[in-house]
């Protein structure tokens, strides 16, 4: 455990944070459902739940009986607030508990927090600092150190800035959502000590937003002829009103935010008009029209400094500084009206919004404990019996929007609250006491599962141990009406670089009918309007990690060019949507962005589909593997492999014969049984050896990251340079190491030996090395001798002058001229299905 | 991030605006096709128009105009929509709160 304190709350009027300081850092937490830093200092008691934050705040107008806010300003007071659910009062050092002890939840990081540093405004007298105390004893902590505001935000600016004279005086301006404090503070080098202090409850950026709204917006609004009802609304009141100025209120705010970066900026509003009808207003409001209605609250903050600094008798030269506290600093108007009104330098180097949590923990950070806290117990562990046994009963199903959870509990529930939440945040009951049998009401994630934690808490907050598991309810999915898809269906798209097709997984097998998906690509090839090409939608089903040929064609979509309405540039997006109905008929809808042009068809699963110029392609290219697959294993001695592979090509060579003959067939239904034949032959081919292929893939995957992981380790300009790709490279590496696709280990490998051609191709000693085993071989090996003889001419020269950069440029040009020895070079005029 | 929030609730008014016209310039398809790219990017948004508001709510942030009538509360305004992010394992965070009105409504 630290020997510090390290933890320190802003406990404010309008909003309250906590932070920790530890080894010069500081983190400032963030509400765990929030996504916010601030939690707002209000507590609801909405029927039997305690809500504490944002959600009591949007209460705190419409059910003021039952949820509290401002409590702080009545700490050391007899006031109480009577809760009308509860029918009892609470008091201030209550209410301001709860929502320390609703802080404690935003630490994630640390098992318990015995110790806190508490701010408080410079004006709190003894009473008001006990009553601080207390209310932290009642959230938990053992030890409470008070720390004024003021000093702490001067902690952050002193700690922060550098060439600032740390002797002196210095003024804390904190202008907050809705208060306004001013500080006068004496810097010393071993000492801070708030000389005087003064302030406004009541006077924060809430006001500026209000006046945003009434002296600009709905003026401008009010002054437009066909909106004359929009005033008779407001003087009476009507709910369309009040609807209305809500929605200015946040339009407000967001302008006020920009106009504090920008010179003007648009709001738009949509109105109802005298008409009945919608329209849409744009504003445009300046900086200057903004400064105008918040001039006098801003200068009002200014003479609450005049009269502070004359009652102290310091004059404004004495001031070093102004520092900058509350969220309503960053106004541009706010920060030049105390540099030119008051003549004092202006620092805003510290975030404004927790600038006094922030000086807190640094304070806490440097505070030793003085009192040992608990001994924090051990993590659950099988076997250890839970402070609290929960018989947890609920559907683990649903096809409601709320499902209902009830719960028996046994053990010692006494001054305990339970509290579920759901894990992405949008749903929370709240604190809750807890009974021997509960009920909740869970709202669900529409569509999908939803996962949510039961928490029980003790009266100070602190978790208590409890033997139940994460709650778990898929919604809208139970009730399966189609049938599991029994192969997956895929769109059959190209890879140009191989020169061939390759399979894009829509609908993978088992996937529950009725399905739609739409898939967005491009057109990989220019077809224009007068040429032979085609774009081939090919909706294949079978196994999306085997050669396309292999698969059965569901839904075929062939666009002639002749239907274009103009030329189908390289590029230019497509738009396939695809339909499966639950009796599997197949509904492809494609739409050329380029043309605004939109081809469907419907496909039933009775009828086949055959395109003879793609099926003429694929018996090319499956040819061409068979040759190119033969020569390897003949040359690494599998007569075995290699004699089934030839009576593969001899097929091959069969269908490729039967596909010339087709036009002068007679039996219609041969195009279906070629295809039939291809598609057997390019399965077996495909099972032949795929175990072996996928190991040889996996074995070169491995040696190519392995080489690439070496050569990033020993250059540091290399791995600055690469080690994001390489990273971003490898990321999903268990899955694709774990799938069943030679291609998709082959894609990766590639990607890799790119990354690591570029790695060497830095290297001098790389360009060396390549540069004479290229000049080692013999020149016939080149496709331009002559040209091959210039390059190595240049080459020599290069390394003469120790030209690195040049020797890289004839080195390319000289790999260049290999020729390419792939099979798939061979099938120049790869027509493909056009889409990329 | 901010940034990207910030896009998808400027899409996401201009959807509201576009289906409160009656798509008049056929945007749809662009703006369908805009969500499709946000869910590449591991971000949804969400409309909880005419949904029913509780206080276990913690999706959206509310201004409740009129009276407060508990059992009977819906969101009859959505300005600013609930934003997820999605992870590798396909579950979702919320990283924007919606910003909605809400109102008792006696149907």
């Amino acid at each position: 455990m630290s020997s510090t304190i390290d933890f320190a709350i802003d406990l404010g009027t309008t909003n309250s944070l906590i932070a920790k300081g530890q080894f010069g850092a500081i983190e400032v937490y963030k509400n765990p459902i929030g996504h916010k830093e601030t939690l707002p200092s209000v507590v609801g008691f909405r029927n039997d739940r305690i809500l504490i934050g944002d959600k009591a705040r949007e209460y705190v107008e419409k059910d003021p009986e039952n949820v509290f806010g401002g409590f702080k300003r009545k700490m050391g007071t007899s006031e109480t607030f009577f809760v009308k659910n509860l029918q009892a009062q609470r008091t201030p050092i209550e209410l301001s508990a709860l929502v320390l002890k609703e802080l404690k939840t935003f630490v994630h990081n640390a098992p318990a927090i015995p110790s806190v540093v508490i701010t408080i405004p410079a004006s709190f007298d003894t009473v008001q600092s006990n009553a601080t105390k207390k209310a932290g004893y009642e959230a938990g902590f053992k030890e409470v150190v008070l720390l004024q505001e003021p000093i702490a935000a001067c902690l952050a600016f002193a700690n922060k800035t550098d060439g600032v004279q740390k002797q002196g005086k210095w003024l804390v301006y904190d202008l907050g959502g809705g208060t306004f404090d001013v500080a006068i503070v004496s810097i010393s080098d071993a000492e801070l000590t708030v000389i005087d202090h003064k302030g406004d409850n009541y006077l924060g950026g809430l006001d500026f937003d209000n006046l945003l709204v009434e002296r600009i917006i709905l003026k401008q609004l009010f002054q437009r002829p066909n909106l004359t009802t929009l005033q008779a609304k407001a003087a009476s009141q009507a709910i369309e009103f009040k609807r209305l100025y809500q929605i200015l209120l946040h339009k407000a705010e967001n302008a006020k935010k920009e106009l504090s970066v920008s010179p003007q900026t648009e709001v738009e509003i949509s109105v109802e008009d005298d008409a009945g009808d919608t329209q849409d207003i744009f504003l445009t409001i300046t900086r200057a029209d903004f400064n105008s209605c918040i001039e006098e609250k801003a200068l009002y903050t200014i003479d609450l400094i005049h009269e502070l600094l004359q009652r102290n008798a310091i004059a404004n030269a004495d001031i070093q500084q102004v520092v900058l506290v509350g969220g309503s600093t960053y106004i541009p108007l706010v920060r030049e009206l105390i540099e030119r009104k008051l003549n004092i330098s202006v620092n805003a180097s510290v975030d404004p919004t927790t600038a006094v949590v922030v000086g807190a923990a640094q304070y806490a950070a440097t505070k030793r404990v003085e009192v040992q806290a608990d001994v924090v117990a051990p993590p659950k562990s099988t076997g250890t019996a839970a402070r609290i046994r929960v018989k947890a009963s609920y559907l683990k199903t649903s096809m409601d929007t709320e499902e209902l959870f009830l719960a028996t509990l046994e053990g010692d529930i006494n001054n305990v609250h339970y509290r579920i939440q759901r894990e992405d945040g949008g749903y929370d009951s709240g604190l809750k006491k807890a009974t021997e049998k509960i009920r909740e009401y869970l709202t669900l994630l529409p569509g999908q599962l939803s996962r949510f934690q039961v928490k029980f808490f003790d009266e100070r907050n602190d978790p208590v141990e409890a033997d139940i598991d994460p709650i778990e309810i898929v919604q809208g999915k139970y009730n399966i009406h189609g049938q599991p898809l029994p192969n997956d269906i895929c769109l059959e798209v190209d890879d140009l670089q191989e020169r061939t097709t390759k399979l894009e997984l829509i609908f993978g097998k088992n996937s529950v009918l009725p399905l739609k998906k739409t898939i967005y690509r491009e057109v990989s090839k220019t077809i224009y309007k007068n040429s032979k090409d085609k774009l081939i939608v090919s909706i294949l089903e079978g196994d999306r990690f085997a050669f396309p040929s292999t698969n059965q064609v569901i839904g075929l979509i062939e666009i002639n060019p002749e239907e274009l309405n103009a030329d189908l540039v390289k590029g230019s997006d497509l738009e396939i949507k695809l339909e499966i109905s639950e009796s599997r008929d197949i509904n492809v809808n494609v739409y050329l962005s380029m043309t605004e042009q939109e081809f469907k068809n419907v496909f039933s699963p009775s009828e086949r589909y055959v395109s003879i110029g793609k099926l003429e392609e694929e018996v090319d290219i499956l040819i061409a593997k068979l040759k190119s697959e033969l020569r390897q294993n003949e040359a690494s001695e599998d007569y075995e492999t290699a004699g089934k592979l030839d009576n593969y090509l001899q097929e091959a060579m069969i269908i490729r014969q039967g596909l010339d003959n087709l036009s002068t067939s007679l039996n219609s239904d041969e195009k279906y049984h070629l295809e039939e034949r291809k598609r057997k032959l390019a399965q077996k081919y495909d099972q032949l050896g795929r175990f072996r292929k996928l190991t040889a893939a996996r074995i070169e995957y491995f040696e190519v990251k392995n080489r690439l992981a070496f050569e990033l380790d020993h250059s540091a300009e290399a791995r600055a340079k690469y080690e994001s790709q390489y990273k971003q490279a490898i990321e999903s590496e268990p899955s694709f190491i774990a799938s069943e696709s030679v291609f998709l280990v082959e894609a990766k490998t590639k990607q890799l030996r790119i990354i690591l051609n570029d790695v060497l191709l830095a290297s001098t000693d790389f360009l060396i090395s390549l540069y004479y085993d290229l000049a080692s071989r013999s020149k016939d090996e080149f496709t331009d001798k002559q040209k091959a003889i210039g390059y190595l001419e240049q080459g020599e020269k290069a390394l003469e002058r120790q030209n690195y950069s040049e020797l890289k440029v004839i080195n390319l040009n000289l790999l260049h001229l290999l020729p390419d020895k792939s099979e798939y070079a061979r099938l120049k005029n790869f027509k493909g299905t056009g889409i990329g | 991030m901010s940034a990207l929030i910030n896009l998808v609730n400027q899409i996401f008014e201009i959807e509201q605006k576009n289906a409160s016209k009656g798509d008049p310039a056929d945007l749809g398809r662009n703006m369908e096709r805009l969500r499709h790219h946000l869910d590449e990017l591991g971000l949804q948004y969400h409309s909880p128009l005419h949904e029913k508001y509780t206080d276990t709510r913690t999706d959206c942030v509310a201004s409740i105009v009129g009276d407060l009538v508990d059992a009977s509360m819906y969101i009859t305004k959505v300005i600013k929509p609930v934003v997820f992010q999605k992870d590798a394992g396909g579950n979702r965070t919320i990283i924007q709160k919606a910003v909605v009105i809400v109102e008792h409504r006696t149907v």
